[in-house]
């Protein structure tokens, strides 16, 4: 007898799971129907367009045509394109360097601080956040052109004669995407270090490491999840922040997010634009991937 | 004093307005096994933290081997802690945890691999050296907490309430591997806990801290049989505790009048007539009988009380009582041999003089 009922209610057990499992799933795809609504018009669409134009050709008053072509995927591969797409990834990659530099004892000063002052902190931190960033930008302007607030000051002070070209450059680039990123460092790594339990501090003092032994042996492995965020968060906006370049780089710096740009609104030409643009999402497509790949944290996943 | 290990010279720590560790001295031997012991807000573990470092103390001085080192960080004291929570680095796998110390120390690979080895084998985990924390049970990590610490050779061995976290059967076999661990090495073991039998089992001395002070300290066989105060008798196993007044300081003996009973207790303890005392009485020596005590045998205490219930705890009944004023005793009965009597039933209560611990504080 009890040989026949065993099998049975293993049977079953083992039918009863879909079945419940079902109407929960319905009543997840319902309660999300909003976001996926949302999502579905105003991410998914407008990124299939996109995908679809770049397979289109250019007509002569700048709309689409047929024939599909891939056209606009080989041009991309000249090389005054890759160039552009190096360089940007260049100052990206520097930017998101700075961030972590200037970011790391940011966040380690505010997560280090005695709790009732953390908010704060943070609280300032995002407080820029509040006025335009366009206009945060003006404001860098103000302080580095020629005549500017940075450049008086060295000649009155006597230590140049000469004003120095902080604008329209490069260097000036990369101090407006720094400033503009440097919050998207600091958020991920405050999490990050707040998280860390001190004990593994104390074991390693413990263990004979000085402070600074146990930053690089403790601290740092351990806030990798966070630098890796951040990381993230600051390198892939850099790639197609447009308006900075186009602000405090002059004609000298076009970026790859300026070409996007440019390619939409002064060439017209939006089946070129379109292909550079999921090119570039590719790109950054991967760098996510890579970084799923090569941490297994569940931490860092949950940061971004 | 030559081979005292640590010391505590007058130790006050104060946290804003509160004094945790109040005036607290200590000497602890080379080679002891020593316990502070107290409910949880008492300072022991401040205590701790203070000798490892990681606290300042307020005022006072904490010698290590014979040098002051309360101002001197962490990183340069030659002790060890194993920490309540273990502190195991999750991103390290057990050997490198375990080598922690000993890379930091720029001590040649060859021999780092070999002390690791041997570290890992005194606590029986060699299998599982390339495991990350995270994929080890409770008692394994605590295994690696000691083991990381033991592999650096300190002088002195913290052990802030190590066995807190695993389930009864494992403290059990924890307490004694530990407790053989210290005997073979021979280290100094400095061992917090507020688990008045761990602290019996293992210890060699205990300090009893209450409010940041020290209520008392001395063998566990000192501390159970001999407490001095209510504080101790009460926080070290279960006793029984009469009020009363002394009526008469002897010679050898001191007699204490309480709940209408003349109770005889030995002398050797600064009291005056008349002064309010409190007599302790271990429930294992306090005895049940049917009759009182031969009146010519007055060297036996005895209380008339009522039989109140009776509790199961398997080789031994506890069985509670009570005086004629209401207060209840506890006393243990051999469960074979438990007297024909049920609740409500009158019976006495007899005991040794000489097990009466007479407490003025």
């Amino acid at each position: 007898m009890k040989m026949e009922t065993l099998p049975t209610t293993a049977e079953t057990g083992l039918q009863s799971q879909p079945k419940q499992r079902q109407p929960r799933d319905w009543a997840k795809w319902w309660t999300l129907s909003p976001v996926t609504l949302w999502m579905t018009c105003f991410f998914l669409i407008p990124l299939l367009l996109i995908l679809l134009v770049s397979f289109f050709t250019r007509s002569s008053f700048g709309g689409i045509e047929m024939p599909l072509t891939i056209e606009n995927y080989t041009r991309f591969f000249d090389s005054l394109y890759i160039k552009i797409l190096w360089v940007s990834c260049l100052l990206s990659l520097a930017t998101t360097l700075l961030c972590l530099v200037f970011g790391y004892p940011f966040a380690y000063i505010i997560a280090r601080s005695p709790q009732r002052y953390r908010n704060i902190l943070l609280f300032l931190i995002i407080i820029p956040f509040w006025t335009n960033s366009l206009i945060r930008t003006y404001a860098w302007i103000l302080l580095l052109r020629t005549e500017g607030v940075i450049n008086t000051l060295l000649i009155n002070a006597g230590i140049f004669e000469q004003p120095l070209t902080l604008l329209y450059n490069n260097f000036a680039v990369l101090v407006g995407l720094v400033y503009t990123m440097l919050p998207f460092m600091v958020l991920p790594l405050y999490a990050s270090i707040e998280k860390l339990d001190k004990s593994y501090l104390e074991a390693a003092a413990d263990l004979g490491a000085k402070p600074w032994q146990a930053f690089w042996k403790i601290t740092f492995p351990l806030t990798t999840p966070g630098i890796v965020a951040g990381s993230l968060l600051v390198f892939v906006p850099s790639l197609g922040l447009f308006f900075i370049p186009d602000l405090m780089g002059g004609s000298k710096s076009v970026l790859i997010g300026n070409l996007i740009k440019n390619q939409f609104l002064t060439a017209r030409d939006w089946p070129f634009g379109s292909a550079v643009s999921i090119i570039l999402m590719a790109l950054t497509l991967l760098c996510i991937v890579a970084y799923m790949r090569t941490t297994n944290d569940k931490q860092g996943k949950e940061l971004l | 004093m030559t081979n005292c290990m640590v010391e505590l010279r007058q130790i006050t720590k104060q946290y804003d307005q509160n004094t945790v560790v109040d005036q607290l001295s200590l000497e602890i031997q080379q080679g002891e096994f020593m316990t502070l012991l107290g409910p949880s807000g008492c300072g022991k573990t401040t205590t701790l933290r203070m000798i490892a470092g990681f606290e300042l103390p307020t005022s006072g001085e904490i010698l290590l081997d014979g040098e002051i080192v309360q101002h001197r960080p962490a990183y340069q004291r030659n002790l060890n802690t194993v920490f309540q929570n273990y502190a195991l680095f999750p991103h390290l796998t057990t050997f490198e945890n375990v080598a922690f110390g000993l890379r930091l120390k720029k001590i040649a690979k060859s021999e780092i691999e070999k002390r690791v080895r041997d570290a890992l084998k005194l606590v029986q985990l060699e299998e599982f050296s390339g495991r990350k924390p995270d994929q080890l049970s409770g008692g394994q990590k605590q295994r690696v907490a000691i083991a990381r610490a033991l592999v650096n050779n300190p002088k002195v061995l913290l052990l802030d309430e190590p066995l807190g976290a695993l389930d009864l059967r494992l403290r059990k076999q924890m307490q004694v591997e530990l407790k053989h661990l210290q005997q073979q090495l021979g280290i100094t073991f400095i061992f917090v806990t507020h688990d008045q039998e761990e602290a019996l089992t293992m210890s060699d001395r205990i300090a009893v801290m209450n409010g940041g002070k020290l209520e008392q300290i001395g063998t566990p066989a000192d501390v159970y049989d001999r407490p001095v105060s209510r504080f101790v008798a009460e926080f070290i196993g279960e006793t029984n505790l009469l009020t009363g007044t002394v009526k008469e300081i002897g010679q050898s003996r001191l007699v204490i009048e309480s709940d209408g009973s003349a109770l005889v207790a030995p002398a050797g303890i600064a009291v005056r007539e008349l002064q309010d005392v409190t007599v302790a009485i271990r429930p294992e020596k306090a005895l049940l009988s049917l009759e009182p005590p031969a009146a010519a045998d007055s060297a036996v205490n005895h209380l008339p009380v009522k039989l109140v219930e009776r509790i199961y705890t398997g080789v031994t009944t506890k069985t509670v009582v009570a005086t004629h004023s209401g207060k209840q005793l506890v006393a243990h009965e051999n469960t074979d041999q438990l007297l024909p009597v049920s609740a409500g039933d009158e019976l006495f209560v007899t005991w040794n003089p000489a097990h009466s611990v007479v407490l003025t504080a």
